[in-house]
């Protein structure tokens, strides 16, 4: 008979087999988060977040006044005897004052540990695994919000159907090196859902650990093709209230190659004190045409990006700065191109588009945190500074 | 395990400025180059005519064989005005084309020179350089050098009642007037004699093309200035571009029409609307002589559809629809919140609401008297009052 039984004390990761550990735990997991408070912006409301520059797209909303369920998720990791493991999740996040729940992972694979090596094939909907912080969530990081890569060119995050394979090299104690290519179905933005669609991904990491530091750093590359994709934040599936409404004519047919190296370096200052940095760069290259009722032009965008990351935790408390930047770079061409580009958001703006973030996590109980942020954003024409005040709770069960 | 260090407080505390000191200058510093977008249209702007309107508005395309040029213009202009270009000496396009009236005649229903009366409400001619098709109800006729040639040459009705017994007398009358052989010869310095219909064609059309203007009251307010529409315009505006009324799904758009036509598209739509109108006999039919599209495709879906003209100046150019049927705004929009017309006796009895070939966008609404008064004073704000008495669109024999 299960017990459902408090582990929080246990060293499982926060980030469970199913978001990117490598071995699947003994006994099933249960890993619930809730992320709630309020945020005091002077963001426009009935808008939609749209950077100057890039075609957005996917599930990603800019900051909302007043207060809000920013995460809720539920996830279950499980693993048996026969090498059998399974994951699934259901989340909540809330936009325009609509909290809509959703599937985010349900999946089924098998694992193989043979002595330095071990082997994962996995397959259903997942989160993809090849940028570093795809996979996590906001609870478990020191900011509410992805870097502005993963807004701009991963619609927020990564979620797709389709099928994995990893592969783990253990050397020794120390060093270890993860790879893995994974192939979907196409759903998920850059790509579009039907016909022609793909996105598929593959990525390395290599991982050093000393006495008291840790080195991680990687590389990705995903490649996407689009057909007639369409900015359809607003009405794929979610209700966001009174937002006013773009273009939805516009769409998009071509490629998108995205690429990434990240790296993070994590050092323990003292025995309840530690210093982390880490940075990403993504480099996207989107080729293709852009045509709404009456225009079609061609597009040449190469993008860029990176978030500058640092953080330093002391007892209870953990201050975290993070800057990022887009660097949008679009050559357009055709009938109308200038009027096209407007509607489709690529013309960008007069400075990169840049935000500052800082954040003060401050731990109340095991798994129960306060949250404060303080987020200068320059990623429309507008100056936007805003505070969030967030309560975290977050923990894992064991359930056997 | 790891075995930890300690690192002392003042130590840990250098550590963090010095992160977030490198973090800061990183963001301060914008590294990298700053994102561009580079825009390559070269038609856009392409033109050896002044256009005079307004940059955020695309230009109108220019035919490959007739590009604008101010010669041709100012020529066109002249032929506009001159009753010489028609069969008796007594019409000029301005006589159905009246410049304080948007270029429309005021008439129910236009005559032609000889006095018979044309079957369809003769339209404004602001803009027309940016309609998607140039009639009321031909889908083929695309062009304005298409469409001069109609009302020049056309037999059933006549309207300039140019025919080919009189052709060389009327060309003959423009020869021998003395402005002209400078103006051909400016206008067409590559032709030896130019006065032919062709380039009179030619002409008259680039001065139509060349009719354009975006100085309303509401295309200020577009641009930019905010005192130019009244309030009750301004509430007007509201009701016009919602869904409730559903008005700019068909004329909409800067050119206030759905049916345009610009050097920025790549795939134009040429949409045809039956709003209702008749119903004759419970099976959608309209007067014989006024069937809209239908009279070309022979398509049965197509009875009834006409072009969705552009809105502007459209307080000045009533009486209003195809058949010039209804004398005021307020009467359409009567009409349309009725979601089509009922006739009740007569030939042409029938309820145009249940007309099974009606836009799904004409399906009525309510509205108060006071919303009709701001959709009104927003219908008027579309008035155009430097282009009705523009010098350059005028009569240059008034001169």
């Amino acid at each position: 008979m299960h017990k459902l039984r408090f582990l929080g004390l246990l060293l499982i990761s926060i980030d469970a087999s199913g978001h990117g550990n490598f071995s699947p735990p003994a006994d099933p997991v249960l890993a619930a988060s809730v992320m709630a408070g309020y945020t005091a912006s002077n963001v426009e409301s009935d808008t939609l977040w749209r950077i100057p520059g890039v075609q957005m797209g996917g599930e990603t909303f800019g900051p909302e006044q007043g207060f809000q369920l920013h995460e809720a998720t539920l996830g279950l990791d499980y693993a048996n005897d026969d090498n059998v493991l399974g994951s699934a999740e259901i989340s909540s996040h809330g936009h325009g004052g609509s909290n809509d729940l959703q599937l985010e992972q349900a999946f089924a694979g098998w694992f193989l540990e043979s002595g330095e090596h071990a082997l994962r094939l996995e397959a259903g909907k997942m989160k993809a695994l090849f940028a570093p912080q795809n996979a996590r969530h906001a609870s478990a990081e020191s900011f509410s919000q992805k870097p502005l890569v993963y807004d701009a060119f991963l619609g927020g995050h990564f979620t797709d159907t389709g099928a994995r394979i990893r592969w783990q090299w253990r050397h020794d104690e120390t060093r270890q090196l993860d790879a893995g290519i994974e192939v979907w179905r196409g759903d998920a933005f850059p790509a579009t859902s039907g016909e022609d669609a793909r996105n598929l991904d593959a990525y390395l990491r290599y991982r050093i650990h000393g006495r008291v530091w840790d080195v991680l750093f990687g590389g990705w590359y995903l490649h996407s093709q689009a057909r007639n994709r369409s900015d359809d934040r607003l009405t794929s599936g979610h209700d966001h209230g009174g937002v006013t409404s773009v273009s939805d004519d516009v769409v998009f047919n071509g490629q998108t190659g995205t690429g990434g190296l990240h790296g993070e370096f994590d050092y323990a200052l003292g025995p309840k004190s530690r210093i982390t940095v880490s940075a990403e760069y993504w480099s996207v290259s989107s080729e293709g045409e852009v045509r709404d009722t009456t225009r079609l032009i061609a597009l040449d965008g190469d993008y860029a990006g990176y978030a500058l990351q640092g953080a330093i935790s002391r007892g209870a408390h953990a201050l975290a700065l993070r800057y990022d930047q887009l660097i949008l770079d679009n050559y357009v061409q055709g009938n109308g191109a200038e009027l096209l580009a407007a509607d489709a958001g690529l013309v960008s703006a007069e400075s990169n588009p840049d935000r500052y973030t800082v954040s003060h996590n401050w731990t109340l109980a095991q798994g129960l945190s306060l949250r404060t942020e303080l987020i200068r954003d320059r990623t429309t024409a507008r100056l936007n500074t805003y505070g969030s005040l967030f309560l975290v709770w977050r923990q894992n069960f064991a359930l056997y | 395990m790891i075995v930890l260090n300690t690192m002392p407080l003042r130590s840990q505390c250098l550590a963090l400025t010095a992160l977030f000191i490198c973090l800061s200058c990183a963001g301060l510093s914008g590294c990298g180059p700053t994102g561009h977008t580079t825009i390559s249209d070269p038609s856009a702007q392409a033109t050896g005519f002044d256009w005079a309107i307004p940059t955020r508005y695309p230009l109108p395309v220019e035919p490959l064989d007739n590009p604008m040029t101010e010669a041709k213009f100012q020529l066109g202009r002249h032929l506009f005005y001159d009753p010489r270009l028609s069969g008796n000496g007594s019409q000029s396009c301005s006589s159905c084309h009246i410049q304080a009236l948007g270029f429309s005649d005021g008439r129910t229903l236009p005559l032609g020179s000889t006095g018979e009366v044309l079957a369809r409400n003769a339209q404004g001619l602001m803009n027309a350089a940016y309609n998607a098709t140039q009639t009321w109800a031909n889908p083929s006729v695309l062009t304005l050098e298409q469409q001069a040639l109609i009302p020049l040459f056309s037999e059933a009705p006549v309207e300039h009642g140019i025919t080919d017994s009189n052709r060389e007398s009327v060309l003959q009358r423009i020869r021998d007037e003395p402005r002209y052989p400078a103006l051909f010869s400016q206008a067409f310095p590559d032709l030896g004699d130019a006065i032919e219909f062709a380039s009179i064609r030619n002409a008259l059309t680039s001065f139509v093309r060349g009719m354009v203007s975006f100085n309303s009251p509401f295309d200020r307010f577009e641009q930019g200035e905010r005192n130019t529409m009244s309030a009750s315009a301004h509430r007007g505006r509201q009701l016009f571009f919602g869904e409730a009324l559903e008005c700019f799904h068909c004329h909409g758009g800067y050119h206030l029409s759905d049916s345009t036509r610009d050097r920025s598209m790549t795939f134009v739509d040429k949409p045809f609307h039956n709003t209702g109108l008749f119903n004759i006999a419970g099976n959608g039919d309209y007067p014989d002589d006024n069937q809209g599209i239908f009279e070309i495709s022979a398509d049965p879906s197509d009875m009834g559809k006409f072009r969705a003209p552009s809105l502007r100046n459209v307080a000045v150019t009533a009486p209003y629809m195809h058949d010039g049927s209804m004398a005021s705004l307020s009467e359409v929009i009567d009409f349309y919140a009725a979601g089509g017309r009922v006739i009740a006796e007569g030939e042409h009895a029938g309820d145009g609401r249940m007309n099974p070939f009606k836009s799904g966008f004409v399906t009525g609404f309510e509205i108060t008297d006071g919303q009709k008064a701001d959709l009104i004073a927003f219908l008027e704000s579309l008035t155009d009052e430097s282009f009705l008495s523009n010098p350059r669109f005028s009569n240059p024999w008034e001169e």
